[in-house]
């Protein structure tokens, strides 16, 4: 099914003339994106039966036009990370299936280290470049056999877009999602947000994160226009948002909060803004009824996963009322709390926040016993913890799994840890995720060395942090790598003789440090 | 004092031909990290992580804060600077 496609060329040609994506400057029609779109489209049929294509991209027109060009060939994408070390990238593109890597010429380097790894012998990889030059030499009279062609070799795969979850050195977590729950999640986000094709919007996230996809795939099948950051700093949000006129936000915490003293400072630049969408942003309700006076712009609050989409939402209207809240579900989406044994808790008691709704992922790819493990009678089991109230407002409290969430993104602590544990001298480590107020949390590895523990030896202990940051700088992609290393005789341990994460987490949480001042006063200036 | 000087700015500059996203740059005393993009949050905040660590150093946000801390040459000065004392 190729709804997703058709959905946006319908959109193109109603709003041909119009832009459709701004990006460091450069304008770009909707007829200038379907063009480009048919082209690669063709072009990608005719090199490789059934596509799988990974992408390396950040330019805004390439990630749009390969994305919508996989779209029309009812094919996969799979965006990666270009963060990730190659092993790491490699086994993701194992796991998925790829056979083409298409990417920009900045990520040369990275792409020749792939090549370099034997696990990668069955991919094509291709430079945009070299895209381009392959889709000049093929005329155009060719569409119809390779549509032709295509309906013969292709068969219809329902996963369109395939999100890695992690950068994992272990198993990749590739939640896959079809055109058609694409558009209804675009659908979603237009009915709560009240989006049209009047507005503008602002995507400051890479199109591997699954709110980088949405904020790509929510203006360009609306007929909006998408303002595009490669990269984020709270200067050019604020010039983007100002030359642009931006109407639509929606944001991960960690920007929002670099963010907030400079958007009641430039209330009079940001006029335009008309709703910020967050998820468990620091920001609270005093915050929001300044910036709503000043800006005259709403907030709303969400909470989901790229397995169900947005499964609440907090309007406005609510905000004062339900401030601890993330909101209450979404149309037709059904949310209830479990215990350990999968039975389902009376209101008010915490537990596993789990969703079923119709915008549901298609499954983890090729991982069916993983798929059908996250689910209890149609509903999805999340991993987070909250609890509901009588009317159906959702409280997040945290997440059951051992994830961290740093700037957004999941990182596994078991790929840490692994990683650090071959070092000798380490006996037994814990990695663990403490709050932040800047990125969400930060990582913390928490270490037994087998060196004899004694404040005399700390010239041996600065010695061996010296040689972990050296094995996690080679090994780790940096988002993975623990900010501060800390060295006990020995970890607390659950009654059943586990290492308690829980209480280490409490330990080094009480320490309350700003973990994060030395980036943010490098960026941004901030102390 | 010089010689530890450069021997912090070739670590600095190892450190972000290793961990930049960048294809074909040249990283030089003058290359100012931040500004020109060589290096994400992460690959930032990890490399003051790293310069702490391997020259048992400390780098308060007050001088972090000092823009000319994102150009090499006056990272590796401020480093150096702190080794000697």
């Amino acid at each position: 099914m190729t709804v997703l496609f058709h959905t946006f060329q319908k959109t193109a040609q109603t709003y041909h003339n119009k832009t459709a994506i701004i990006s460091d400057n450069k304008q770009h029609t909707y007829q200038a994106l379907e063009s480009l779109c048919l082209e690669w489209a063709m072009t990608l049929s005719t090199l490789i039966a059934e596509p799988r294509v990974a992408f390396l991209t950040e330019e805004a027109l390439n990630t749009a036009a390969l994305s919508l060009a996989i779209a029309k060939i009812d094919a996969v994408c799979i965006p990666t990370n270009p963060q990730l070390t190659k092993e790491q990238l490699v086994n993701g593109w194992q796991a998925t299936n790829v056979n083409i890597v298409i990417y920009e010429k900045e990520f040369s380097a990275k792409v020749q280290q792939c090549m370099s790894l034997s696990n990668s012998d069955h991919i094509l990889f291709l430079s945009i470049e070299e895209l381009k030059a392959k889709t000049e030499k093929i005329q155009p009279h060719n569409e119809s056999v390779t549509q032709k062609e295509q309906s013969q070799h292709i068969p219809v795969p329902s996963d369109f877009i395939i999100t890695l979850s992690s950068g994992s050195t272990g198993k990749p977590k590739p939640i896959a999602l079809s055109q058609q729950s694409k558009l209804a999640r675009a659908q979603q986000s237009w009915q709560l947000y009240d989006i049209d094709d009047n507005d503008t919007v602002l995507c400051a996230s890479p199109f591997f994160h699954s709110l980088g996809q949405r904020l790509f795939f929510v203006p360009l099948l609306k007929g909006c226009t998408l303002v595009h950051l490669k990269h984020f700093t709270p200067q050019r949000w604020l010039l983007a948002v100002e030359n642009h006129k931006v109407s639509k936000v929606i944001s991960v915490s960690s920007h929002l909060y670099a963010l907030k003293d400079e958007l009641l400072v430039n209330a009079k630049q940001l006029q335009s803004l008309k709703t910020i969408v967050t998820s468990s942003a620091p920001i609270d309700n005093h915050f929001k009824e300044q910036l709503f006076n000043a800006v005259g712009c709403d907030f709303h609050e969400m909470y989901g996963a790229t397995e169900v989409a947005t499964a609440t939402n907090l309007y406005p209207k609510d905000a004062k009322e339900k401030y601890t809240s993330v909101g209450s579900p979404c149309p037709n989406v059904d949310i209830k709390i479990l215990d350990e044994n999968k039975g389902e808790l009376p209101i008010n008691t915490i537990g596993e926040i789990a969703v079923k709704s119709p915008l549901i992922f298609n499954g983890y790819y090729q991982q069916t016993q993983l798929t059908d493990s996250s689910f209890k009678d149609g509903y999805f089991l999340t991993g987070d913890l909250g609890k509901s109230a009588q009317d159906g407002f959702l409280t997040y409290v945290g997440r059951k799994k051992d994830i961290i969430i740093s700037g957004g993104i999941n990182i596994y602590p078991k790929d840490i840890e692994t990683a650090i544990a071959k070092h000798k001298a380490i006996k037994e480590i814990s990695v663990i995720g403490v709050d932040d107020k800047f990125l969400g949390e930060v990582i913390l590895a928490i270490c037994v060395p087998y060196l004899p523990y004694d404040e005399e030896q700390n010239q041996e202990l600065k010695t061996l942090e010296k040689e972990l940051r050296r094995i996690a700088n080679k090994t780790l992609a940096p988002f993975q790598r623990p900010l501060k290393y800390y060295f006990e005789q020995s970890l607390p341990l659950t009654p059943s003789g586990k290492t308690s994460k829980l209480l280490i987490k409490e330990q080094y949480n009480n320490l309350n440090e700003d973990w994060s001042a030395p980036l943010r006063a490098m960026l941004f200036n901030l102390n | 004092m010089t010689a530890v000087i450069e021997q912090v700015e070739q670590f600095i500059i190892e450190y972000i031909e290793d961990n930049t996203t960048e294809d074909n740059i040249s990283v030089n005393g003058s290359s100012n990290f931040v500004n020109e993009q060589l290096l994400d949050s992460f690959a930032t905040l990890s490399m003051i992580m790293t310069l702490e660590s391997e020259y048992s150093i400390k780098l308060s946000p007050m001088e972090l804060a000092d823009e000319q801390m994102r150009v090499v040459r006056t990272l590796a000065e401020k480093v150096a600077s702190k080794v000697e004392t």
